[in-house]
Parts: C-alpha cells; structure tokens; sequence
C-alpha cells in the first residue's frame, strides 16, 4: 500500500513540474487492470482527485483530466466483459491509446513517440505489479 | 473452500453493481466542476487548492532542477540546494534591479514552478509555469523577461499560476529588428531550439552575429511586447535572390531551462 502511494505521488508530482509524458493516467491504468473487480471504485476516485491536483497545478480547466480520467477508466471496465484485462497486450494498447487521447486532448505535442514510450513504461509497471504480489483475480481463480 | 469461492463470487458481482453509479456519480462531478471553471465561477475553489498545492509544487520543482545524481547525503544535498537557490534568487534580484531597460518599477519577480517537457533536460521546453497569478493582477499577454532579455509571455492565468509560452513555442510571433542595421522582421516560434526572423525586405542587411530586438509592439491597454527588450543573436541567415524576403536564425541568449526566477512586466 505505502509503495503504491509512493507511485501515486510521484506521479502526480513529476507530471505537475518536469514531464509532460501522463504518468498518473499510466499509474491509475495499471492499478485498475491490477486490482479491477474488487478496488475499481477506489480507482476511480483516486483518478478523480488526481486529476484535479493535475488540473490545478498545470493551470487546466478544474475538472477536465478528473473527467478524461474517469471516462477512460470507465471504457475499460467495459471491456473487461469481452476480453481478459489483466494480460500486457490489452494493457499496452489501452495505455497506447489512452496517452494518444489525453495527449491530444490537452495539446501536447510528440503524441506517438510519447505514446511509444509510455506504454512501455504502463507494460514495466505493469510486470513489477504483479511481480510484487498476486492480483486478486488471482487469488479468485485459484479459489475456484 | 467453497463457500470462500461463493464469497468471493457475490462480493464480485456486488463490486461490480456498485461500480456503474460510482462512476456516473464522478463523472457528472466532474463534468459540473469543468463547466464550472470554464465559465470562471471556480477561480475561488481553484485558488484553494493552489495555495495548498504550489509550496509542494515549487519545492519538487527546485528539487528536480536542482538535484544533479550522486551519492551523497540527501538532507545535505538538500540543504546546499537550498542556499545555492537563495542565493541564486538574491543575484537574479539584484541583477534585474541594476537593470535600467524594463524599469524594475514595473517588475514582479516571479518563481518558475514548472517547466514541462517529454524527457526534462533533453527534450525542448517552449512552455514553463510561474508563482504568480490573476490575483497578482497578471494579465494575459504580460511580457516576461530576466534582465533586458525577452523570455515569453503569459497565455494562460490562474489564481495563483500562469502558464508563460516561451520565445520558441509554435505560433509565437511579434515584430522584431536587428541593432546593428535596424533591418526589421516577424520573430517566429518553430517550437525547436532556435526561432526565425522571417519576412525581412531583401534591400535590408543581415549579420551573422547581430543583436535581434523587440521592436515595440504594446497595444492600447498595455500589453505586448515594449522596444529593444533582446530577443537573440543572428547564427545563420538564408537569403535568395529569387525569394520575396530573407531569413535569419536566431540563438537565444538565456537558457530558460537553468533559470529559477523570471520577471513579469506589469504595465
């Protein structure tokens, strides 16, 4: 949990003073593929409250990452009917897409490479995740 | 072991019920909170939550700029950063105030809190964040400068921050004119390193290491940019015959990217 802060808040703080890349949207990403059916409402919140220190500090209309955030999350969960989540290709794509979107939607240039990067970065963390501790899909299917 | 897997499954189906009004309820909140600002009715919660979050913003912001790699002890390393930033803040001042072109009557010393940038220290910054907002009575288009060098100017206001668009951001333009043959241009942002003097009259003359000024451009309210404020130096200059006009390069004397404090000019 301390270490999961820790990412958090280093997101939210290298985001909102040196890098233009959406650490906090990878950062939340991978945590709702993580932890989907049973923390996704807690996901959604620290996506909202994220999104308005991100607003704040970047001098952003209040309320318009909190809504990109939400949104993306949101198309997510929907997928998670259809196809398995918790897998590094739909987290790379997800992650592709979701940077192109937000990049494009706040106006920041270097959309691809950024996009490139990104997902990669969303794929790492997404590894170290898991590495760190079982998931609790997991911990469901082995019930079952 | 199977009631445990039933458990789980009803907590499952449950989280998933409560998943659709959690998300609707964030979603229309959101939604509210944006309409809200963007008509301006949120400038108050908005400056709020600056007060709280910019002596966070502003002390990471010194911490990144400042932290070089190294092993040494951090608290020390944050110690002398500290004192290096002061008294890099003391000289900035009393730079500024040596200064006679802007008068520092007109100046409000602002700190930079943000310099976004795809990889910070390689890749190039044409945009920064200053400590200094609306309830400073900064205005839109407010020059920024450090020393009697132009820096940019500010595009976007909050209570408490500004975003400043620097001499090399895409779709910055403004008149320009070189000091040694009064040759007049239109500076051009390309949104790399250097920016261009463009549409300067073929039957004026370029200098390879010629001083580009601020001609003077500040409208009826007060803003924009005022004359001989030093925009660069003259690296390269592509003049042809056939063409309608010549262009130059230009090389800016200040690395934003090593400064901490920037100047507003208030008019």
């Amino acid at each position: 949990m301390f270490f999961l802060l820790l990412i958090v808040l280093a997101a939210l703080l290298l985001e909102s003073v040196a890098i233009t890349l959406p650490l906090f949207l990878i950062v939340v990403l991978v945590m709702l593929v993580i932890f989907s059916e049973k923390q996704n409402n807690l996901v959604l919140a620290l996506a909202f409250f994220g999104g308005l220190i991100l607003d704040v500090s970047a001098v952003r209309y209040l309320g318009g990452t909190s809504l990109f955030l939400t949104c993306w999350l949101f198309l997510i969960l929907l997928y998670e009917r259809k196809y398995e989540i918790n897998t590094i290709p739909f987290v790379l794509a997800s992650s592709f897409f979701g940077i192109i979107l937000y990049l494009w939607f706040f106006g920041y240039g270097e959309i691809l490479i950024q996009s490139i990067v990104g997902s990669i970065f969303s794929c790492a963390l997404f590894v170290i995740f898991k590495r760190m501790g079982i998931s609790y899909k997991e911990k469901m299917q082995f019930n079952f | 072991m199977q009631e445990e897997g039933k458990a789980v499954t009803i907590s499952y189906m449950r989280g998933r019920r409560k998943f659709f009004p959690v998300f609707v309820g964030f979603f229309l909140l959101s939604l509210l909170i944006f309409i809200f600002s963007q008509k301006g009715l949120a400038n108050g919660v908005t400056g709020v939550l600056q007060t709280i979050t910019l002596p966070i913003q502003r002390y990471s912001f010194s911490f990144f700029h400042s932290s070089s790699g190294g092993d040494e002890n951090i608290d020390l390393r944050m110690q002398a950063a500290k004192v290096a930033a002061l008294e890099k803040d003391n000289q900035a001042l009393r730079d500024q105030f040596a200064v006679i072109n802007p008068s520092s009557k007109t100046l409000i010393p602002a700190f930079i809190v943000g310099m976004p940038a795809f990889l910070p220290g390689i890749s190039i910054v044409d945009e920064i964040i200053i400590d200094k907002g609306s309830d400073d009575k900064i205005k839109l288009g407010s020059s920024i400068v450090f020393k009697d060098n132009l820096i940019g100017k500010i595009v976007k206001t909050s209570p408490h921050l500004s975003v400043v668009d620097l001499l090399n951001h895409k779709g910055f333009s403004f008149t320009a004119k070189t000091t040694a043959t009064h040759a007049l241009g239109i500076m051009q942002g390309t949104g790399t390193e250097t920016i261009v003097l463009n549409n300067v009259l073929l039957s004026d003359t370029l200098q390879k290491g010629d001083i580009v000024v601020t001609k003077g451009d500040i409208n009826s309210d007060g803003l924009g940019f005022p004359p001989d404020l030093i925009i660069g130096k003259i690296i390269s200059i592509n003049k042809k015959a056939s063409a309608l006009f010549q262009s130059a390069e230009v090389e800016r004397l200040v690395d934003v990217t090593r400064l901490e404090m920037v100047f507003v000019m208030m008019r």
